[in-house]
């Protein structure tokens, strides 16, 4: 990676962060929960929130975050990862823009208190009006909550730190989650306030991690970004 | 879509309306049903859109085939795997199943129309209909009469009927590219008609003439 590791926004007080850690995977689980949604699915929200929350900073003093990201979809059967591309917009308080670029493109918009779901047909982003709406908005008031510094539910995951404290581990409580999600692994970046990688562990041999770079700390950001495709 | 693409719809939907298949008349084989069966292992990733009675969505299929072995997943555009299997000659192997990819005969049947795109016989019966198209007759696993049909554009399309159930898949595939002696199709369509019925709308991301083996 050179001299500027991949590395995205994390929050900044360690102290803050020890709190967070256990919920913004939930997040990050409830996102990627979100595809089953289109199959109108009843039950469990949203999997971008979770994704993107994942790399979210604190409300505090960081106001805006701006990154890209690449996913690598690992399972035994394939030759080589799937990968994905997209780029992750944030603005404090409840702002969020989580975009797969390629191979499919797809958008996720979370914006004053309403969430909306985008998928590509054609060239076209079409919202996906069976994205259900109780599910977005679920999520979209947990990561309200969140980024305003309510953290005190961590009754879905467990967090385990290794000695160092180079990488946080988060198991979930529950069995019918761990039946999905095995485990979430974050690993710290080079310096307080970023985060260099996401690893999901669905199962034993399926992974999916998440790299970012390109972080961009308190730019201004367009507000219709978090409003239209 | 050029001509040939709409001609073969055209022969697909014909055929969707009749209860079997048609009669054949001696003729020699196509070399070109040779070509629509991916040999050795390759690696296939297609987006996916799916539409039946009661639900519809998007989802990215990885379909491996390696001969008569054959593993594929369906994952949310997103990544998350929804489900994944494998089926060799002793059988039928789920590796994962969310809901609600986990309903009885949802794998079998997954598996099924998987191999009746990707995986035929080499040896087939051959022939003509009576309208001078060229087709590639064998019955599948499950006792289902299949026709391939290779199109004069480099596509193909496929038809399968089940004598027991009445239910049929018709394939219809365009811009396709002949790669390492197979012919690779960037979109296909796939319809099931019967009790349930649906359309796959598949469209390659990637085909990837895969060396390494997989568990």
């Amino acid at each position: 990676m050179g001299a500027v590791p991949r590395r995205t926004a994390w929050p900044a007080h360690r102290r803050e962060w020890n709190k967070q850690a256990g919920t913004r995977p939930l997040a990050l689980l409830v996102t990627a929960l979100a595809g089953l949604a289109f199959l109108l699915l009843p039950g469990p929200p949203t999997g971008y929130a979770a994704r993107s929350a994942a790399v979210l900073p604190p409300a505090g003093p960081i106001r805006s975050v701006q990154a890209d990201f690449v996913q690598e979809k690992q399972l035994p059967i394939l030759a080589r990862p799937l990968r994905s591309r997209g780029i992750l917009l944030f603005q404090a308080p409840d702002s969020l823009r989580w975009e797969y670029q390629s191979p499919v493109r797809s958008l996720l918009l979370l914006h004053r208190g309403r969430s909306r779901s985008f998928i590509d047909r054609d060239g076209v982003l079409v919202e996906q009006r069976n994205m259900a709406a109780s599910g977005l908005n679920m999520i979209l008031t947990e990561l309200t909550g969140w980024l305003q510094g309510n953290f005190h539910d961590t009754a879905t995951f467990q967090v385990h730190r290794d000695k160092s404290g180079g990488l946080i581990r988060l198991v979930p409580r529950k069995p019918g989650l761990r039946a999905i999600l095995k485990e979430i692994d974050l690993e710290p970046g080079g310096r307080p306030g970023l985060l260099r990688s996401v690893r999901i562990v669905e199962d034993r041999d399926a992974l999916t991690i998440l790299s970012f770079s390109n972080v961009r700390i308190n730019q201004p950001i367009a507000p219709q970004r978090f409003s239209q495709p | 879509m050029n001509r040939f693409v709409f001609l073969a719809m055209l022969l697909f939907l014909a055929g969707c309306a009749q209860p079997g298949p048609r009669r054949l008349l001696p003729a020699p084989c196509d070399p070109g049903c040779d070509q629509l069966t991916p040999r050795g292992r390759w690696q296939f990733v297609h987006r996916i859109r799916f539409t039946g009675q009661a639900m519809a969505g998007d989802l990215i299929g990885v379909t491996v085939v390696d001969g008569d072995t054959l593993r594929c997943a369906l994952l949310t555009p997103e990544g998350m795997t929804l489900f994944s299997a494998r089926e060799r000659q002793e059988g039928l192997e789920i590796l994962r199943a969310l809901p609600p990819f986990d309903r009885p005969g949802f794998a079998e049947g997954l598996l099924a129309d998987v191999r009746t795109l990707f995986v035929h016989p080499r040896v087939m019966q051959c022939g003509r209909d009576a309208s001078g198209q060229d087709i590639c007759r064998y019955r599948d696993r499950r006792g289902w009469s299949v026709d391939l049909v290779p199109l004069a554009d480099g596509c193909f399309g496929l038809r399968a009927w089940s004598g027991q159930t009445g239910e049929t898949r018709t394939i219809a595939s365009r811009d396709c590219a002949l790669t390492d002696g197979y012919r690779v199709a960037r979109h296909i369509t796939l319809a099931a008609a019967g009790p349930r019925p649906y359309t796959l709308t598949m469209t390659l991301i990637e085909a990837l003439p895969a060396q390494q083996s997989a568990p």
